[in-house]
This record gives C-alpha cells, structure tokens and sequence, in this order.
C-alpha cells in the first residue's frame, strides 16, 4: 500500500497511507503535481499545521477513510447542525485552541468534512447565545460601544430639549 | 435622565435571582429564569383533557361548551390517560425536568470555559467565518453581527438579504413611514427596543406542541382572525405567526392624549392549546414605561389571569390593554416604583413616559439612514 511522509510545522514526520492522505484535496494535489512515486522518500512539508493538530487530523481522516465524499452545498436551504456523528462529538470534545486550530488545519489542507464537522460544532457554542454571551464565550472584544453610546447620548440630548 | 430609565435598561444581572443562576448578559432577567417563569409549553396536561373531549361538542352553541367539556374530561379520565402520558411524555416532562436541573444547579448555563485570553476566531480567514455562520438561522446571525465590528462589516456584505427577511418574518406588523435603506439597522432598532431578547427567539423559532387541537379553539381563532382583519378596533392589530396560530404579533397604537401617543407598540400572544378556556399569554415586545407592565413587558392585567373569560378575545383583551395604558392601575401594580411615581408626580412620570415612546415605539417614523 502505498505510504506518504507528511512534515508538520514543527519538524515531527508523519507516514501515513495514502489513501486517507488523499481526504486533504491539498496533499492529492500536491503529489499528483509532483508526480511522487510509491518508492520515494520525498517528504511533503506541511509549514502551517503543527504536530499536535496533524496527528488528530490523521486520526480524523483514517476514521473517515470510507466515507463517501461529501455532498455538494445547495444554496438557500438552512443547513442543518445537529447532524454530527457521536464519533465526530467526542473527538471534537476539545478545548477552543484546539478546535480553532483543527479548523484552520482543514481549511489549509481542504479537507471538506473536517471543516464542515468542525465549523458545525463552532456554529452550535454561538446558536442560542445573545451577542454579549457570545463575546464572553469565545473572548471578543466589544468594539462598539463608543460609536453606538455616543448615538444613545445624542438621542437623549434630542429628548430632553423636548 | 432619572433613576428609573437608567434602572431598568442597565442591570447587570437578572432581576429574579439577583445573579444566582449565573450572568444574565445585559438582559433583564437570566436565562435559567426567563426558563422557569415562562414556560414554553403550549398544551399542560389539564388542558389536554379538555380538547380531547373536545370534538364531541362540535355542534354545540359556545354558550354551552365550558361547563359541558370540563364536566367530561374530568369524568372521564381513564379514556384520556394514554394520550395525555404520551403527550407528557414527547414535551413537557422533558422540559420540567431540564428546568429543574438548571434551577438546582447554581450558576447554571455557563459559558464554555475560557483558556487564556485569547480570541480564535480573529485568527480564521473570512471565508471560513462565512462558513460557521453559514450554519446559523437568521436570528442568530443578527446576534453574531452584534458581537464585534468585524462580524458586524462581514455579515452587511455577504448576506445582506437576511435582514429584510428576518424583520419580515417577525415583524410582520412593521410599517415604516419611509422606505427603509438599512435593513440591519431597522431589524437593530426593533431588536433593541424590545424588552427581552429570550422571547424574541422564542417568538421566532415558534414552538409547537406535537398534540392534537380542538376545533373549537381552530374555530374561535378563525372568527377571531376574521374579524381583526375585517374590522379592527381602533389603534389595534393583531397577525398569527405560525400556522398551529400559537404565536401572533400584535400592535397597540399609544392613545390619544397619553405620554403614549404616537408611538406603535408591538406585542407578542401566544394563544395556548387550551385556548378559550384558557387565557392567551400577552405580552409587550417594546419597553414601556407603565406602572401595570413589568420591565420583561408582563402586562398585570387581571382578565389575562384568574378574572379571563371565554367572552373575552384577543381583540377585547388588547383593548383594555389600551385602555390601560390611559389609565394605569396603581393599587396593584407590576412594577411599584413607577406606580409611586405616578401617583406623586405624575409630571415627571409623562416625561420619561413620553421619552420611552420616543426611544423604544416609533421605529416606523424615525427611519434610519446612514
């Protein structure tokens, strides 16, 4: 069977079966352009995924090795979010760097399902939430206040000439 | 400007439980109570006696009906115990028993826990943001595109559409003077000047029990329809949202001659499985500034509790709920510090009272351009 080494930002070298590489429309075109053959040592370097975030994108792809490829977007219908497999909840019962990074992983690497799952689970921590639980939950910063206070105090001002 | 407006729209935590069961984010009140206190179910297990006997009276004059129907279902309970298990069982009992978790655990929902400071989603790339939202109904994106400027400037771009769509489908009764241009400061505005966002989302997402309903409340409600449409009393409107006609929008003109007047404020029904033996639950969406309605927009009004009567209608109750609004209540009253107020001052209680119809009621005159 043939195998892929794959090198993470930092350094660690993964070999994995190329056919669970291939769910990274990213690594398939990459080897396909380069031409690798099965017996070469060339390495393909992965400078934006750390080792960390490459292993569970592996262990997420060799999960999902059989899948069939995912369905194309259609447009205007309210995509569903409660549709995550418990497999997928349970590996993605991790804190919010990690998640965050796997997402970044899998838009790099264009792995559609991983984005998809990923991207479900974020939409499903904001659903539900007012906008300051949502700051509070995923740490924003509130960066209106000053623009909409001064309109309130400009309202104010307006209605008590009255 | 005095005590009181500033009182009620800054709380920092919720006016129930005083913080107990966790932030209130801004709101009035906590989710954990807002939970407990108003009730999402549709159809309670009394009532469910009551329609399934509900049928056998179809050709029965109205006056007949309430002492008939509730003389059966008590008679009768042994016919009716598979269904109203069954019903118990799919909704409400679920519900109960996840409002009670919350209520015995302190602090409870919390927000996932933080690590660190930092905020992730400035490190995505839009496009990916675009396909997280992409996953969220209308109402939400609206609170995503209030979190951060950032969010606020990717959302009017790449789906400008959603707004008009989110203030048709909830406001249906919003008639703006003037053509508006910004959706999304329109949908803002009426967003904002409501007085509790958790009934909002439930307004929008309109829940329905999965249970059978009785004709006479589909015909009741027909009539009903029929004639606010036909012929509504003056100043008022009211629309069903949902085809069960569970959740309806409703606006009150403010009365002539009031600190109310000129403004147009909207109220949320929701018109139980029960209904007509039951009272429909009314509500304000807009903040008003009235002794006999709470700072959630509960209106102390005692024909919508214990005095409700099957004469009564929806059109009825809104009237004197307008009526109301002329001549507040003040012996027994929703909130008591603007009752004083009123009564000792009633000077100072039309002027704020006129500010509020100014902020909260006239978002269909003072039209938003930018």
């Amino acid at each position: 069977m043939p195998m892929i080494k794959l090198q993470s930002s930092d350094g660690e070298v993964f070999q994995v079966d190329f056919e669970i590489a291939k769910a990274s429309v990213t690594i398939k075109t990459m080897v396909e352009d380069l031409g690798l053959e099965e017996e070469d040592e060339e390495i393909v370097p992965l400078p934006n995924v750390n080792a960390g975030i490459l292993k569970k994108v592996i262990q997420w792809a060799t999960y999902h090795k059989d899948d069939p490829p995912p369905p194309e977007d259609d447009e205007g219908r309210e995509k569903r979010t409660d549709d995550i497999s418990s497999w997928d909840a349970d590996f993605l019962k991790v804190d919010q760097g990690t998640l965050f990074e796997l997402i970044l992983a899998a838009n790099y690497l264009d792995i559609k399902g991983l984005l998809d799952v990923t991207c479900k689970t974020v939409a499903n921590m904001i659903k539900g939430k007012t906008p300051e639980e949502i700051r509070k939950t995923f740490n924003i910063k509130n960066d209106f206040t000053a623009a909409e206070e001064d309109q309130v105090r400009k309202e104010n001002e307006w209605c008590e000439e009255k | 400007m005095t005590g009181h407006s500033r009182d009620n729209q800054n709380r920092s935590s919720c006016y129930v439980c005083n913080g107990f069961y966790g932030s209130c984010y801004d709101e009035q009140i906590c989710q954990t109570c807002h939970l407990f206190l108003f009730s999402e179910e549709l159809a309670q297990a009394v009532q469910e006696n009551v329609h399934n006997t509900m049928g056998v009276e179809d050709g029965d004059s109205g006056n007949d009906e309430p002492a008939d129907t509730f003389y059966n279902g008590f008679q009768r309970p042994v016919q009716d115990i598979p269904l109203d298990a069954q019903i118990i069982r799919v909704g409400p009992s679920q519900d109960l028993a996840r409002r009670l978790q919350l209520l015995s655990e302190m602090s409870a929902p919390q927000p996932q826990p933080l690590d660190g400071d930092s905020d992730y989603f400035q490190e995505l790339p839009p496009e990916v943001l675009l396909t997280v939202f992409s996953y969220l109904d209308d109402f939400s994106l609206w609170c995503v595109s209030k979190v951060c400027t950032r969010w606020e400037q990717l959302l009017r771009s790449h789906i400008p559409q959603t707004w008009r769509r989110l203030v048709d489908s909830c406001w249906p009764l919003y008639e703006p003077l003037k053509p508006v241009d910004d959706w999304h400061f329109a949908i803002s505005a009426l967003i904002g000047s409501s007085s509790c966002i958790l009934c909002i989302r439930r307004m929008i997402s309109r829940p329905h029990a999965e249970c059978q309903e009785n004709s006479w409340r589909r015909r009741r409600l027909r009539h009903e329809v029929k004639n606010l449409k036909s012929d509504p009393p003056e100043g008022i409107r009211a629309v069903p949202l949902d085809n069960h006609w569970c959740h309806w929008q409703a606006t009150i003109l403010g009365p002539a001659g009031s600190p109310f007047e000129g403004g147009q404020f909207f109220l949320y029904i929701q018109i139980p499985y029960g209904y007509p033996m039951t009272p429909p639950v009314v509500r304000f969406l807009t903040k008003i500034f009235h002794p006999n309605v709470s700072r959630h927009g509960d209106i102390g009004l005692d024909s919508l509790h214990y005095n409700w009567s099957l004469a009564l209608t929806i059109a009825k109750v809104l009237i004197s709920i307008q009526s109301l609004l002329t001549d507040p209540f003040c012996d027994v009253c929703m909130e008591p510090d603007i009752a004083q107020l009123y009564n000792n001052d009633q000077q100072t209680y039309n002027t704020i009272a006129r500010y509020w119809t100014h902020r909260f009621a006239m978002n269909d005159i003072l039209t938003w351009s930018n």
